[in-house]
């Protein structure tokens, strides 16, 4: 339920265009929750979304769904090394 | 088969992170080759975010009531003074605003040129602010005639943007002002031909010979036709090192405050649609 909750305000801030809040939040729950595929997809869908030409003549740029897989990969690497996640199994 | 087993586990473990590295990868593929995404995957977007567009403009109506309310009597007095001080300034200024209009249009019948405009009115749906992408989400589509490339104008004549995507009632565009966006445009009386250059966040930026003189207030303009305005010269930075000088460019409008756009055919199409009058066989 929490991560229900969680993600619903992830995808309404994420669309409502609050960046400062989405990131912070998103990198949050990559490493709060197991298996976090609702943060890339929700980044995906802010690129889509908002995305825009970041060069001349083209350069369609995927900036927020670059930066959530790469905190998704982080976070997986960190959680098989960190002993509190095999302790707190979420 | 207990090895087996334990191999199985492992491998179900380290599946997410494989996934991960996949989207990151093809991530970092379609941004390197500007590959965009898929055409439905834009209009489902589009058609998600519609009630949560709904729901922001809502809740920002919502506290900005509560806020007047507990604002007190004497500074609302005060507030509609000034208010109405500054109608009667604008009233003023808009016949003279009018006048010149007409004059305008007089000279360029005079001089053989037809410029028929053909607006579109939209409303801004979305308009992420603190986003690194300076895009408009504005609430006509095809259905309403728009083609990418069609610019997007606020008041009479002030350029902010241009369509970059275009589905059935709805579009996107991305204002002069984005990151990477390069305008040609013309400064000053003598119409001095420049590139400018967006650097987010309402910025827009030219880079000058140091020699040239330009004062603060002079006009820029956007080659089209018709001629956009786009603002006026504001800041002016000069490194003593440097050959090149960078002029800041003022926009007259508030790209954060814009809640209604027009937008500029670059094809005049339909017949409802805009203030053309229809050509005569």
């Amino acid at each position: 339920m929490n991560r229900f909750l969680a993600d619903i305000f992830l995808f309404i801030i994420a669309l409502g265009g609050y960046p400062f809040l989405f990131v912070p939040l998103m990198v949050v729950l990559v490493f709060r929750f197991d298996r976090h595929y609702e943060s890339l997809v929700v980044a995906i869908v802010v690129d889509v979304l908002y995305g825009a030409p970041l060069w001349p003549g083209g350069g369609m740029v995927y900036l927020f769904g670059t930066v959530a897989a790469a905190a998704f990969v982080v976070a997986q690497i960190l959680k098989k090394r960190l002993r509190y996640y095999s302790k707190h199994a979420i | 088969m207990i090895y087996l087993r334990r191999d199985n586990r492992e491998r179900s473990e380290r599946r997410p992170l494989y996934i991960g590295i996949v989207i990151f990868t093809v991530l970092l593929l379609f941004s390197v080759f500007s590959i965009k995404p898929p055409a439905p995957s834009r209009s489902l977007v589009y058609f998600i975010g519609r009630p949560v567009w709904a729901l922001q403009r809502f809740m920002s109506s919502v506290t900005g009531d509560a806020f007047t309310v507990l604002r007190t009597k004497s500074a609302l007095v005060r507030e509609n003074k000034e208010l109405r001080g500054e109608v009667q300034e604008l009233e003023s200024a808009m016949l003279d605003v009018d006048r010149i209009r007409s004059d305008l249009k007089k000279y360029e019948r005079m001089l053989g040129r037809n410029s028929p405009a053909a607006f579109v009115a939209a409303n801004v749906l979305a308009k992420p602010s603190t986003m690194p992408y300076d895009t408009f989400i504005l609430d006509v589509g095809e259905e309403g005639g728009i083609a990418v490339g069609d610019t997007i104008v606020v008041g009479n004549d002030t350029a902010v943007g241009k369509i970059i995507d275009v589905r059935g009632s709805i579009s996107k565009a991305q204002l002069l002002s984005s990151a990477g966006v390069t305008t040609p445009v013309l400064v000053g009386e003598k119409a001095l031909s420049f590139d400018a250059h967006g650097y987010g966040g309402g910025n827009i930026v030219i880079t000058v010979p140091r020699d040239l003189a330009l004062a603060v207030g002079e006009a820029v303009y956007i080659g089209t036709n018709p001629r956009m305005f786009l603002g006026e010269v504001d800041v002016v930075s000069v490194s003593p090192s440097d050959a090149m000088k960078l002029v800041g460019i003022r926009l007259p409008v508030n790209i954060f405050e814009i809640s209604q756009v027009k937008i500029l055919h670059s094809q005049p199409v339909g017949d409802t649609l805009f203030s053309k009058e229809p050509d005569r066989l």
